[in-house]
């Protein structure tokens, strides 16, 4: 089967639109979490989240239709990717092969809920409210404006979506269904959201604080990330620039709890050797995991334990890093840009901190890269992300390299 | 590709549960319509549409375990998942559970729970919210507790693309079963008669009576005036071929082609055919299987202006009329998310019961194709079927299914 590269990244978050601002923002230790202004936060459980401001979206190159901010978000992380990758001198011809997998938990969430109070006051509504609420209005939306007419999917596993995404676009250039895909996920905060997550008590009323024994909860944010996968033959043909291979993947459910995390990791367990399985990387050679490290106070143990139990030794030789206390958890970006993330760390030799860290905790023992990045060689890296419903995801990426044989 | 196995089917629908009483209603001509009686909503009085496809029989006995609280959408998928399971004599066992996934496709997912949540924190503000609503309002809440209800450990995605999210659940499953990163899936997808959307529809002009017209679904017909919206589930149990074999289960046909493709824009009847064309011509070279091989098209016709010109326009283009075609949405309405798995059973039916449905209430063919209309039609029914998915967005999706040997 067809080898899969990565050839174009985009990322817009609370740290800035691109990928530079992203990835400075990231090894320079900075977060982006602030208080909500998109809505009055009063009675959340925290009234900070990853928000993108306005000066951030006011240097953006906007597009001139009246969208909803999830779509704004999904189309700006595309728009880097795909100029970065070079996808807007392709023929019209070789568009027609250019497929979309995005993914999304809420869609256009603050449309419906325009839509929803309309309804509920009996006032007069708009069907495009509805139409723009639609998961797959960003798919299309991007598709028809770029001109990418090859297989689109819409994918919505909550917040192991980004990753999945990632996996699915594998799937679609491994089996020839296209040459190109650009894999996304995007999230907006809204009320509708963050009043969910705030009264299941995933939201931290302090600092997010991954794999600290302080550890009481998550900080939600928004934006998108985009990430061009190519078919290794076609890329090299295109003299495209290659930033890494995606070596395999794997999904799976815990079937155990909607918000509960698995007993002692099963699931990600799993997840991990199904995702090592597929990429046939042995545990020995992985550098790097950027861990899905919510900061709650189930998960980053199960996570923890999960990566003790598949990489043995080798689990407190490598670092483990979380990236959501600086952007916040993106949702069903949260896959994406980590995967971005991850690719950075394996071209830049640096792999990014995760904030906040102060006490350890014994059920989380591993390297996590307190606060500050560190120069690390990453040759192999995983990417993990699981999600409320107790669906895992997990995507390994390498350096490039062109004699590898599959 | 390699084939992927059907082996089991889960079926509800306003005609009729499981493929024996949907292919017997199917093929009497028999058409799942009612008025809408119960709305929670006046809003919906005022409307011009006033019929739905609403499935009647009550899903509580084809759910294994009682629940405190379901989203009907939720109820629908775990009866169908149930269903399929019990068709494909599938034993789930501890061993077995993490070589066995679930693909489901919804286009409004829990749209009811949705608004009763949301409806609580207009009312009661943030520290009000229901966080057992919540996590019932998710798109992905019907797959996970379908996995947990039945220990489905694997592959695990779920797929929300309006009219295709049911077809893309088919596709994403046999993708990964053919990629071998699950042995089995269960596949398809669900959808709930529920308010908001259908008011949404409504309000858009994609309901029928768009115009003065009597309200009622007419594919492909030239007065044609609109969808009519269904509710129901399908879930496919795929399997890899060997594995089917190797357990000695009944195959039901094979899926041996997808085609997916985007139209840059819907609005134009030109670049939607092109879409539609390509997802068909895309399914057939996956198959390696010639047009004039296709024993019939399964069309994705639901009564809509625009995108039934373009599929009659792309069916014509590439089969002239040498193919049959038949909708069967008029029987069991336009039910968008289970939409493209009901079309894969309405396939599966033709080639078991040799019989290619009839659609119903269209008497004008808008189009130079050969449409099955006043009754069903004989056939040997060993030929492939090509299952069309199409979204009003312009994404769209032909699934190959081919008979049993």
């Amino acid at each position: 089967m067809r080898r899969v590269v990565v050839t174009g990244m985009g990322a817009i978050t609370c740290l800035g639109y691109g990928v530079v601002a992203f990835w400075n923002g990231l090894i320079e230790g900075r977060s982006g979490i602030s208080r909500i202004t998109r809505f009055d936060p009063t009675g959340l459980r925290n009234e900070n989240a990853g928000e993108i401001k306005d000066d951030v979206l006011a240097n953006a190159p906007l597009p001139d239709e009246d969208i909803d901010e999830a779509t704004l978000f999904a189309y700006l992380a595309c728009l880097e990717a795909a100029s970065d990758a070079g996808l807007f001198e392709l023929s019209c011809e070789e568009r027609m092969r250019v497929g979309l997998v995005f993914s999304t938990n809420f869609g256009g969430a603050g449309r419906w809920e325009e839509f929803a109070s309309g309804w509920l006051s009996a006032q007069q509504i708009d069907a495009a409210q509805f139409e723009q609420f639609s998961f797959d209005f960003a798919t299309r939306y991007v598709a028809s404006k770029f001109g990418f007419l090859g297989p689109t999917m819409t994918l919505s596993n909550s917040c192991s979506s980004g990753t999945s995404a990632i996996g699915v676009a594998m799937d679609m250039i491994k089996l020839g269904m296209a040459d190109i895909v650009i894999a996304e996920g995007h999230d907006m905060l809204s009320r509708f959201a963050l009043g969910g997550l705030s009264i299941l008590g995933t939201i931290t009323p302090e600092l997010i604080r991954p794999f600290d024994k302080r550890r009481s909860g998550t900080i939600f944010g928004e934006g998108s990330g985009a990430l061009v996968l190519e078919a290794e033959e076609h890329a090299r043909k295109r003299k495209a620039h290659i930033y890494a291979e995606v070596r395999g993947y794997a999904l799976n459910s815990n079937a155990y709890h909607l918000t509960a995390p698995s007993k002692e990791g099963e699931g990600m367990i799993r997840i991990l050797k199904k995702a090592l399985e597929d990429s046939r990387v042995s545990p020995e050679q992985v550098d790097y995991i950027n861990a899905h490290g919510t900061g709650t106070q189930p998960h980053d143990p199960e996570e923890t334990c999960a990566i003790k139990a598949v990489l043995g030794k080798r689990a407190y030789e490598i670092p483990v890093s979380s990236i959501k206390a600086a952007v916040g958890h993106v949702m069903a970006g949260a896959g994406s840009v980590e995967a971005i993330a991850t690719i950075k760390a394996i071209n830049e030799g640096i792999v990014p901190p995760t904030l906040n860290y102060g006490e350890p905790d014994p059920e989380c023992d591993l390297d996590y890269v307190p606060n500050v990045a560190r120069e690390h060689e990453v040759n192999i890296a995983i990417s993990i992300s699981a999600g409320i419903g107790g669906n895992n995801s997990a995507v390994v990426l390498s350096r490039y390299n062109g004699a590898r044989r599959e | 590709m390699g084939r992927v196995a059907i082996t089991g089917v889960g079926l509800i629908t306003s005609i009729g549960i499981q493929l024996d009483e949907f292919a017997k209603s199917l093929f009497a001509r028999k058409c799942g319509a009612n008025q809408i009686q119960d709305e929670q909503s006046p809003n919906i009085v005022l409307l011009r549409s006033r019929t739905a496809y609403r499935v009647t029989t009550p899903l509580e006995n084809l759910i294994p375990t009682k629940k405190a609280y379901l989203d009907r959408c939720s109820a629908l998928t775990i009866a169908s998942c149930w269903l399929a399971i019990k068709d494909g004599g599938l034993e789930i066992t501890e061993e077995e559970a993490p070589n066995t996934g679930i693909c489901h496709g919804t286009a409004y997912g829990c749209e009811d729970s949705m608004l009763i949540f949301w409806e609580r924190i207009e009312k009661r503000g943030f520290r009000g919210a229901s966080s057992i609503m919540f996590t019932h309002a998710y798109m992905n809440t019907p797959i996970s507790l379908a996995a947990i209800e039945f220990n489905l450990k694997g592959y695990h995605c779920c797929y929300s693309a309006g009219m295709v999210s049911g077809a893309q659940a088919i596709a994403g499953a046999a993708m990964a079963i053919i990629r071998s990163l699950a042995r089995r899936i269960l596949a398809g997808g669900a959808e709930a008669f529920s308010g908001l959307p259908f008011m949404a529809n409504c309000l858009a002009g994609e309901l029928s009576p768009n115009d003065d017209g009597e309200e009622l679904m007419r594919p492909f017909d030239v007065s044609r005036n609109g969808w009519v919206m269904g509710e129901g589930a399908c879930m496919l149990l795929l399997e890899d071929e060997a594995i089917a074999r190797e357990r000695n289960a009944k195959v039901l046909g094979y899926i041996s082609g997808i085609g997916i493709s985007q139209a840059s824009n819907p609005n134009d009847i030109g670049s939607l055919s092109n879409a539609i064309m390509n997802s068909m011509k895309y399914a057939m070279c996956m198959a390696g299987i010639e047009p004039n091989k296709i024993g019939w098209i399964c069309a994705s016709a639901n009564g809509s202006k625009k995108v039934d010109e373009a599929e009659a326009i792309a069916i014509e283009r590439l089969f002239g009329n040498a193919v049959l075609v038949s909708s069967v949405k008029t029987a069991v309405g336009e039910t968008v998310g289970a939409g493209g798995a009901i079309s894969v059973c309405a396939a599966i039916a033709s080639l078991l019961f040799h019989k290619i449905p009839p659609t119903l209430f269209t008497t004008k063919p808008c189009a130079n194709i050969r449409l099955t209309v006043e009754e069903a039609m004989p056939w040997n029914g060993d030929k492939p079927v090509l299952a069309n998915s199409i979204d009003k967005g312009g994404t769209a999706i032909s699934i190959l299914v081919i008979p049993p040997q």
